[in-house]
């Protein structure tokens, strides 16, 4: 499992523990009525559980065993990659920001442009990896 | 593949088709006036897709597939595994069962009890299984320095 693997399904697992968390809190709630004010945290369950946890989790896994290129680096440029997981994470982090300060309201959309971006840029890289053993000859 | 992977993918799949059969049933045009009941049953419909389906999938293949620790310890603790299968499914299967009665107020201790023990046992399901996956998420790097 390459570095970059081992820290993204890291992320991911811290993100599951959170959103877990989060969900547990939610339940609570829900069923004892401790405050009502608590639903602000649906959004952000919800972010977390969806962005943090299942995508970032997939983006590990694909990046370690989808099939490598020839040329090195095998596995596409690292620093790209980096990069593309920062963009993520920093776009889950504003928008739960926006969904925390709701003052703020062009948050949400920064926060959803930039988990685009790291998310495509992310599997554009996986797109050309995507190919069949006779192709990966070729 | 492992009894616990097995266990956790066939559980899952089992989620999958009650959620659509859920997903069906609250379609049908009688059924489906926005009752309480009726409100509740939606987060009780993602939950089994999400919870019962997709991560349970994702336990059972990473607990099969995810890089052994070493010979000896190949998969991290199988007990806490099982503890952790136990927890999600108890705690879910509260959940479906409960949840969508939380406005009645007949049973309302019941109900809330059923539902604080179903947050709890998923929420230990999740970090359960975050602990013991840990250790085998590890780069090649740092394996060969573990073996050196």
């Amino acid at each position: 499992m390459p570095e970059l693997s081992e820290k993204v399904i890291r992320i991911s697992l811290i993100y599951l523990v959170i959103g877990f968390t989060l969900g547990a809190i939610l339940l609570i709630n829900k069923a004892t009525n401790v405050d009502p004010q608590i639903w602000i945290l649906l959004p952000i369950h919800i972010e977390i559980v969806i962005f943090g946890w299942l995508i970032q989790l997939i983006m590990g896994v694909a990046y370690w065993s989808f099939p490598r290129f020839f040329e090195m680096p095998n596995r596409g440029n690292p620093h790209y990659n980096w990069l593309m997981i920062i963009i993520l994470n920093v776009g889950i982090w504003t928008s739960i920001s926006g969904d925390l300060f709701l003052s703020a309201k062009f948050l949400p959309m920064v926060g959803r442009c930039l988990e685009t971006i790291g998310i495509i840029g992310f599997f554009m890289l996986i797109w050309q990896r995507t190919r069949s053993p006779q192709r990966h000859h070729q | 593949m492992p009894k616990l992977a097995r266990w956790y993918i066939k559980t899952g799949i089992i989620y999958l088709v009650f959620a659509l059969l859920m997903g069906v049933g609250m379609e049908f045009p009688d059924l489906s006036k926005m009752s309480p009941f009726w409100v509740n049953l939606f987060p009780t419909f993602y939950h089994a897709l999400a919870v019962g389906w997709i991560t349970q999938l994702i336990f059972g293949v990473a607990f099969w597939m995810f890089p052994r620790n070493s010979k000896e310890d190949p998969r991290g603790s199988e007990i806490v595994g099982w503890i952790t299968y136990i927890c999600i499914n108890a705690g879910l299967i509260l959940r479906i069962i409960f949840e969508p009665f939380n406005t009645d107020s007949h049973w309302h201790t019941l109900i809330v009890s059923a539902l604080i023990i179903s947050a709890v046992l998923q929420w230990l399901g999740g970090v359960l299984f975050a602990a013991n996956t840990w250790n085998r998420v590890k780069s090649r790097k740092k394996r060969r320095k573990k073996r050196a």
